[in-house]
């Protein structure tokens, strides 16, 4: 008889203003096209980052340079325009009544993998969220947050009987992290400096990915994959502030948060394909967020990929074009970054760039 | 069987009334919010949206206070009202354009001395009738006549060289209308004596006419006008010093300055300045909450402060406003006196505001500038205008308000 996984839900509704983002400390082109999706997808050479339970299959080595960044799209032109043009009546104006909310996100990575390990330094991940609310009285809400990372990912296997077997794995990170997450209005900009008004809060430490994963080796049993990100970093993510529709705060992305993945891939002549459907999870599998079940999906054929990631809230869909040293991923997303709180869609577009060495 | 049961909460993030709320305010749908929200909660952040909503609806938004915060954000705070002319903006040139002497210059002149002049002529009565004088011979009236008629041809000739005018006393050949009798000379008759009085009455009319005009330089504007500005339109507007230190034109050379800015004000409608009042008050009422204390307060200092402006903005045709002359002259205290019991109860909000305001705080030092001018006006004008006081005040004003728009200096 099968273990019967039965999970049973207590609904907490909670009010305010999580803000979804696809490109997140160490991503990768598979992690922002499947949205995370991935946890299942033993194999792959950017598997460690779905899973770290996921490097016990990895033998080979090598140095990777890659960056991902979301390069065009409805809140990247606000973006440049708030940053480098005069703020004009006429752009308030559609700010207000098109694009209120401006969100981004970009990050960079530099991986040294060995059969026993795998090194990870990412430089610079920042995502920025901007809300202007209120027209009588201007507020700028906003969740500007700056990350660097260094981390060392291994796994191995605890278990294996034919075809299936199951691993474990974990990273080990060292983190800084400077981040404002607050709010002032925007006639405060005219009495006091901005240096005054936005205060980075600078924070360090250790933190760490815990993940296990389970291959059934038949082809119709799926793979089963647990995740847990983030331990440790205290990302201050309360959720009074959640549920304030004054505070923005980015979710599944810095804060300690889990993962349930079921997926299966497959391999044939014509290629090979994958799906998943993972389920998020607040915390240590503390509360399951329903609204950001994530369903992917993946096709390749030689140096081809082609992606996809569908949630509630977010779609996203990406091709990668790899030769041996390189690789060249371009995604196309279209997400209501605030969920229910804002029926505001982005469409954007986003590149990932890779070099192996 | 192995049953593994797991029990875990589900999380979801549902919009909130408050954020419907925020997308209300953000879609300037003030009117939904007003009817959204209950005047009397005690939650103070619902207040403060519904203070925003009836700012909103008072014409006080983002857009409306975009030049205020583009002054802030980009030059000077216009509050301060100081030298902005120094600074180097988008107004500069705007600034260049005003200085130079309208086109419209004289022919706005010509119809404020017109004005002028109608004024005068009605208040001394220089188009009545010469006097009757019943049961005075002719040939005496002809003689009060005469000497009027040679009097006011001096100082008509005064006015256009340019000199002072000086009170003339008639002569009249004393026999004609005198006789002397037990050794005082007395008027022949009592007829004669009340025709000597309404002559010399009406010449005394005459003087005040012809002074007044010669104070307000009429008679001598286009020697002048040709003079100052041989140019034609190019030439600048000259300020004497003298003028300068005068408080009513350095009031106007700000307010001068400032007309970039206060061309974007809004013209509030009285009712509209209701709803600005009650979006004050509401932020007094949330001032009382420490977490909203010194955003409530700034709201009132801003709405305040923006209202009495837009009151001020309201008295003037702005787009008539080529040359600072122009604008002082064209000034209509009328518009803005209706204004009167709104603008005292922004300086009262001010005042009540200062004074309950923490000693350090941002909202104690911006109001420092203008306690001294809000505590005078308070105390110095009267609660209500009267009827006949507001027309008083209108006549004085616009009094001065000609004398020196005509006055070429």
């Amino acid at each position: 008889m099968r273990p019967a996984l039965v999970l049973l839900l207590a609904s907490l509704p909670a009010l305010g203003a999580p803000v979804l983002h696809l490109v997140r400390p160490d991503s990768t082109f598979t992690q922002i096209s499947t949205l995370d999706a991935c946890t299942t997808f033993a194999g792959r050479t950017d598997a460690p980052e779905c899973n770290p339970a996921l490097f016990a299959g990895a033998k080979d080595a090598w140095v990777r340079f890659g960056a991902a960044t979301v390069t065009d799209g409805d809140s990247v032109d606000t973006g440049k325009k708030f940053l480098f043009d005069s703020v004009s009546e006429e752009f308030l104006r559609e700010m207000f009544d098109e694009r209120a909310f401006v969100t981004a996100g970009a990050n960079t990575a530099i991986d040294f993998r060995t059969p026993y390990f795998q090194l990870s330094y990412d430089p610079v991940t920042v995502t920025a969220d901007v809300f202007v609310f209120n027209p009588a009285y201007p507020e700028v809400s906003m969740a500007l947050v700056k990350t660097k990372r260094l981390g060392i990912t291994s796994g191995t296997e605890l278990w294996s009987e034919g075809t299936a077997k199951l691993s474990a794995g974990g990273t080990l990170f060292h983190y800084q992290r400077r981040q404002f997450l607050g709010e002032f209005a925007l006639v405060d900009l005219a009495t006091r400096e901005v240096e005054e008004l936005i205060i980075f809060e600078n924070e360090s430490g250790v933190g760490g990915d815990v993940g296990l994963a389970y291959q059934s080796g038949h082809a119709w049993v799926p793979d089963v994959s647990l995740l847990t990100k983030n331990i440790g970093t205290g990302f201050p993510s309360a959720e009074a502030d959640r549920r304030s529709e004054r505070k923005l705060r980015p979710v599944l992305v810095y804060e300690t948060h889990s993962r349930v993945g079921v997926g299966k891939r497959w391999r044939s002549s014509w290629g090979g394909w994958g799906a998943e459907l993972s389920a998020p999870f607040d915390g240590v599998f503390a509360a399951y967020y329903p609204d950001y079940l994530s369903l992917s999906g993946s096709y390749d054929l030689g140096g081809f990929e082609w992606m996809a990631g569908v949630a509630r809230f977010q779609q996203v869909t990406g091709f990668r074009f790899s030769s041996k040293n390189t690789a060249v991923g371009i995604f196309f997303a279209r997400s209501q970054p605030l969920g229910r709180f804002r029926d505001e869609a982005e469409s954007s577009a986003g590149v990932q760039f890779g070099v192996t060495l | 069987m192995l049953s593994v049961l797991v029990g875990c909460q589900q999380k979801k993030y549902e919009k909130s009334p408050s954020a419907e709320v925020v997308d209300q305010l953000n879609a300037r749908d003030y009117d939904a919010v007003i009817a959204r929200i209950d005047p009397a909660t005690t939650d103070t952040q619902q207040k403060f949206y519904l203070a925003s909503a009836y700012a909103g609806r008072g014409m006080l938004d983002v857009f409306v206070l975009f030049p205020l915060l583009e002054m802030y954000l980009f030059n000077r705070p216009a509050m301060e009202w100081d030298d902005l002319s120094e600074v180097k903006d988008p107004y500069r040139r705007f600034l260049r354009r005003l200085n130079r002497r309208g086109a419209g210059d004289r022919q706005s002149r010509q119809e404020l001395e017109n004005e002028y002049v109608q004024r005068l002529r009605l208040r001394h009565k220089m188009d009545e009738e010469f006097p009757a004088c019943p049961g005075v011979p002719a040939e005496r009236i002809e003689v009060f006549r005469n000497e009027e008629l040679r009097i006011v041809l001096i100082w008509e000739q005064a006015i256009r060289s340019d000199e002072n005018i000086a009170y003339i006393y008639p002569i009249y050949p004393e026999g004609e209308w005198r006789q002397y009798e037990n050794g005082v000379w007395r008027n022949r008759s009592q007829a004669e004596t009340d025709c000597s009085f309404a002559y010399w009455e009406r010449l005394n009319n005459r003087y005040q006419y012809y002074y007044a005009l010669a104070d307000a330089g009429v008679g001598r504007v286009d020697q002048e006008q040709d003079q100052a500005a041989p140019g034609g339109d190019s030439a600048p507007v000259q300020i004497s010093a003298a003028r300068a230190q005068n408080l009513v034109m350095e009031g106007l050379w700000h307010t001068y300055e400032a007309i970039p800015f206060l061309e974007r004000l809004p013209v509030v409608p009285l009712a509209a300045h209701d709803d600005l009042t009650r979006a004050i008050n509401l932020m007094m009422e949330v001032r009382q909450d420490p977490r909203l204390r010194e955003r409530a307060e700034q709201s009132v200092v801003a709405w305040s402060l923006v209202s009495i402006l837009s009151i001020y903005r309201t008295g003037f045709d702005i787009t008539r406003s080529d040359t600072m002359k122009e604008m002082f002259c064209g000034f209509s205290l009328a518009r803005v006196i209706d204004f009167y019991p709104v603008i005292r109860t922004r300086f009262r909000t001010l005042l009540d505001l200062y004074e309950v305001s923490e000693e350090s705080s941002r909202t104690r030092n911006q109001l420092n500038g203008y306690f001294t001018q809000a505590d005078q006006f308070l105390s110095e004008s009267p609660e209500h205008l009267a009827e006949d006081v507001r027309a008083y005040q209108l006549d004085q004003f616009r009094d001065y308000q000609l004398r020196h728009c005509i006055d070429g200096g």
